[in-house]
Formats: C-alpha cells, structure tokens, sequence
C-alpha cells in the first residue's frame, strides 16, 4: 500500500479569537511515499501544522487533501487516523499504567482480533528491540525505551502517512538514533509517507527534503532559518 | 476493553473503594427502604390471607382500619345478608411489652376459626373467660416467656396458655387474645376495629360488599385478597419510602456523576491521546462508562448483603411486622438497574464534555 500524497494550500490557523495567527498561508506538497522534514525555531508553528496535518485541529482557512480528499470530507477523523496514520509526539505520552505491550495494542483495538493483536505486538517488540519489556509497566521504562514504544505504538497500525513532533526532543543521542533510522526505515519498507518536524537540521538532513518554516510559513530557501 | 477498564480503575484504587462503598451503601438504602415499605404490605396481607376469609370490613375512610371502632350492632345485621356464612370481629392493639416497644395483640372469638386454628406448639388453646393469652413462636422468644408465665400487657397481667406457630411474621410476632378480653386491653367496649366475612360461594363476594356498601356507607367492605392494597396508611407510606429510596440512589449517582467527572478531567490528555491514534468517540465513551458501569455492578452486588443483614438486625427488632419474608429478587433488579441508569447518566455529563474538546487542545498542553 502506498503512502498518503498530502497537499495544502494558503493554510491559516490562528488563537485566541484571531488575535494569535500561527500558521499564515502554508503552502506545500508532498509525495506519496516521500519523507520530509518541516524545520523552524520554537514557536514558528510547526506543531500546529502537524495538529492539522493529523486532523487533530481544524485549519481556519485554506485548502488541505490527502490523495485527492479534501480534509471536509472526511466525516470521522478518529477512524480515518485508524485507518491509516500514525503520530509520534515529542513526548511520548504512553499510558503509564499499561505494560509496554498493552500500550502497543491499544491502536488496534477494535479492529483486530485478539491473536492477531498479540502476533502484531511481539513482531513490534522484537523491532523494536523490547522483547524483554513486555510486560514492564510504561512507569518503569527508561525514557528512550518509552520514545521507542511510542514510535512502535504509532508503527503499529501500519500507516500510510506517519506524522512525528519532534520524535528525537526528548531523548538521548543514542535513542535519538534508533529512533530516527527505525522511522525511516519502516516508512521506506512500507512506501508510507512521512512529515517530521524538528528543530534539528542534521536530523531533518537524513530526511528526502527539508521544508523550512518561519513565522508561520513554508519557505522555499534554507537561508531564511 | 474490560481489561483496560478494570486497570484504569485500579489505578485510583482508593477513590474506586470510596465509590464503591458509596453506590453500596446508597443501594443498600434503596433495597432496604423498599422492601420494608413492600414488607409492610406483604404482612399485612399475609396475616389476611391466613384468616382465610372472603371478605375484610373496616371504619369507612379510616386510612388506619386498628384506629377506628366497629359497633357490634353495626355488625350484626351483616349475619344475615344473604349468601354470608359467617362474620368474625377483630380487635388489633398495641402495646409495649417486656423488652418490645411495639407489640401487637388481636383479639377474636375464642370458639372462632381464626383462634381455633392456630397451631399451639407447646402448652394450651386459649379458654372463653380468662385473662390468658397465646403468644406467637417470635413474640414468645423476644419477650422469653413459656407457658404459665404472666405478661403485663396494657396494665393488666395475663397468663401465657400457649405459643403458636402460623410462619406468618407479623401473627408470630405477636399475641392473641379472647376478644372481651381485648376489648377490656384496649378500651373497645365491646366494640371492634374489623370484621371478616366468609360467603357461602365465591360468586357471593361481589354482590355481597355492593350491598354492604349500599346499605351500610360507614362500613368499608374490601375483598380480602386485596386487603393490603387497598390500605390507605401502606400507601402512603410506601409512597415516601419509595421516595426517600429513590434520594438515596440518587445521592449516589451524584457521587458517581463526581468521581467520573473527576477522572475524566484528570485523563484529558489520555482521551485526546486515544483519540489521536484512532479511537472512536463511541469506544471512548464505552471504555469510561464500562468503567462506571463496573464500579455500579460492584457496589449493587456488595449491596446485597448489606441490605440483607441490614433487614435481618430490624426483623430481630419491634419492626419486625414490616420485614419481608425474604429479600425479593426484584427490589434487587430494581435496584441494580436504577442505580446502573442513573450512574451512568450521571456519569454521561463528563464524558460528553470531554469528548467534545478538540484533541488538539489537550495535546498542546502536554
């Protein structure tokens, strides 16, 4: 199956009643399959963009299609993310007081059998190189190894597009590492399509394309990070 | 799913006792409350169907037939209506006795059916004449008395002749005596508070308490079947039983309503994160109210004992007229599914409100 083909045009998402404008006309493609990197300082709206990129907000304006669909027409966001996306989050945002295995199994309940959950599962932890944790509460992981069930969590499902926050912010060179190459290649083997935003532009390097963004805006030339 | 909810649940293991206990005990108020209110019809039913007549007449428009008076001359031309068999007259009283704030005595006829019927278990019948009574096999082990003792019963000191045993509550409960002898108790005067009828065939009834009631509009003919039913005081009473029960349940859906809200506002970012990777608002809402549902079926479960030993302490107690036979299924189903619609509706507030934020709102603040 092949990636999401995502394109958006004159995007705009502001708070506060307007009076905040973070995204201001956010323009771009991305092909199905292609992995990007969305790079910018704190604050310069790259978070929001992938909230919406997720259809976990809603832009104000501005034209957002996945394949061909636009973003309206998709009536339940919950079950087209079920469907075929994945998030990481900066953060990992596990359920501490599920083992490493129940917080892998979580996007697939509902639609899938429990068999199938559980084969699913121990190939991810075997990928993931967890096997031993298993059956470790989230609470008691060390905090690259709950990056990297996270990243799992999001793997699990087998999405088309992956969405990652800033997935290497909060852990060590290392894990930062496998993090990065176990994103890559699994959106490789599977054709999926990933957009990653980080403030990192070494990381955002070992990605097909880097899209900077500034002030709310994707811009054509590195230069104006 | 029932997993996930029984280790989200554990997961505040105190506020869950806490809840639980509240829905146990609110429950357990709702059972207990009902089936006394229920009790107190059911008994005042059996004691009439153990009589065995057909039909029951009372003071008209007396909500509380022992508290009214029956001249015997108002009785008498009754004897003779056609298709009536016999008429027996009643007298309830009550009195404290020994240990027992609440003691009922009837008085009857001593040669009628419904003394003569009694199964005496030790000692004798009772004899026209006497100041002696018969003590029903609870009453008699309350008040610990055998035959030959003497009890004071409203001043005056009569003989226990026998214990009898009918497995009717309130009649085992309580002590019978000669009718003159109650009227002298009680200061009836001759007169009564009831009268039973029985008729020559059961067609009979009918046309029977028609004319009853036509030609004698200060008496009140019931059948006796329905006897209970048609008590006014039982209704009214049950009526705010049933009312106070409900409060009872209701505080603990409030409760239930506040410990959902509380762990729906603590788990924003858990829903927003569940539905980030693909769960439904629906399969959200049914994790939260299973979890809800869980904690309901619990605490109604754990309400059944309670509400069982609870009814056990009063049937021991002066209440004992108003204890149901047994603790009845259905005020249990009742109960259960009350407190389980109510919970969850309660509960359906929170979950609502949580799941109509964007997740986007609650993942920014993580």
């Amino acid at each position: 199956m092949n990636g999401l083909r995502l394109s958006c045009s004159g995007l705009t998402r502001s708070f506060e009643g307007g009076l905040v404008p973070v995204l201001r006309g956010v323009s771009f493609e991305v092909e199905s399959g292609e992995r990007v990197a969305v790079v910018g300082r704190t604050g310069c709206g790259k978070s929001t963009l992938l909230s919406i990129l997720a259809l976990l907000d809603r832009p104000d304006s501005g034209e957002l299609r996945f394949d061909d669909t636009p973003w309206q027409s998709i009536d339940s966001p919950e079950a087209w993310r079920a469907c075929g996306v994945g998030i990481v989050f900066q953060l990992h945002h596990l359920l501490l007081h599920l083992t490493a295995a129940e917080n892998l199994e979580l996007p697939l309940i509902g639609s899938a059998g429990t068999h199938d959950r559980r084969q699913r599962v121990d190939a991810m932890l075997d990928r993931l190189g967890l096997v031993h944790r298993r059956n470790t509460l989230a609470a008691k992981l060390s905090g690259g190894e709950r990056q990297l069930t996270a990243v799992g969590r999001a793997l699990i499902g087998e999405p088309r597009l992956l969405l990652a926050d800033e997935p290497t912010g909060s852990v060590d060179s290392t894990t930062s590492k496998r993090v990065l190459a176990l994103l890559a290649d699994e959106t490789r083997r599977r054709r999926a399509t990933l957009v990653m935003v980080t403030h990192d532009l070494d990381l955002a390097r070992q990605l097909d394309r880097v899209m900077p963004m500034v002030d709310g805006q994707i811009r054509a030339s590195m230069e104006s990070l | 799913m029932i997993r996930l909810a029984l280790r989200n649940l554990m997961r505040r293991r105190l506020r869950t006792i806490f809840t639980i206990a509240g829905i146990a005990i609110g429950t357990m108020a709702y059972v207990g409350i009902v089936a006394l209110a229920d009790g107190m019809r059911e008994q005042s039913q059996r004691l009439v169907d153990h009589l065995s007549t057909d039909i029951t007449v009372t003071r008209a428009g007396t909500p509380v037939p022992w508290m009214a008076w029956i001249a015997p001359e108002e009785l008498e031309p009754l004897k003779s209506l056609p298709g009536v068999r016999s008429v027996s007259s009643v007298v309830v009283g009550t009195t404290r006795a020994g240990a027992r704030d609440l003691f009922i005595v009837f008085g009857a006829d001593s040669r009628e059916p419904i003394v003569q019927g009694l199964t005496i278990t030790s000692g004798q019948a009772l004899r026209a004449g006497r100041n002696q009574m018969l003590v029903g096999v609870t009453g008699a082990k309350q008040l610990e008395v055998v035959p030959g003792d003497r009890l004071e019963i409203a001043g005056t000191e009569l003989e226990v002749a026998g214990i009898f045993e009918t497995g009717r509550g309130v009649l085992d409960a309580s002590a019978v005596v000669d009718l003159p002898v109650a009227g002298a108790l009680f200061g009836g005067q001759g007169r009564v508070n009831m009268a039973f009828i029985n008729v020559d065939d059961g067609d009979a009834v009918t046309p029977t308490m028609n004319t009853i009631r036509r030609r004698y509009p200060r008496l009140e003919a019931t059948p006796s079947e329905l006897f209970a039913s048609r008590l006014a005081y039982v209704e009214i009473i049950t009526g705010y039983a049933r009312a106070f029960a409900m409060l009872a349940l209701l505080v603990a859906g409030v409760m239930v309503a506040n410990t959902a809200g509380m762990n729906v506002n603590e788990r924003r970012q858990e829903i927003a994160l569940l539905r980030s990777i693909g769960w439904r608002r629906r399969r959200i809402a049914a994790l939260i109210a299973g979890e809800t549902a869980l904690m309901l079926l619990c605490g109604g479960l754990l309400a059944i004992p309670l509400a069982a030993m609870s009814l056990r302490m009063v049937d021991s107690g002066d209440a004992a007229w108003i204890v149901p036979a047994s603790l009845g299924i259905g005020h249990i189903v009742e109960s259960l599914a009350l407190a389980l619609v109510l919970g969850l509706l309660f509960a359906g507030i929170p979950i609502v409100q949580a799941l109509r934020r964007p997740p986007a709102d609650a993942l920014r603040t993580l």
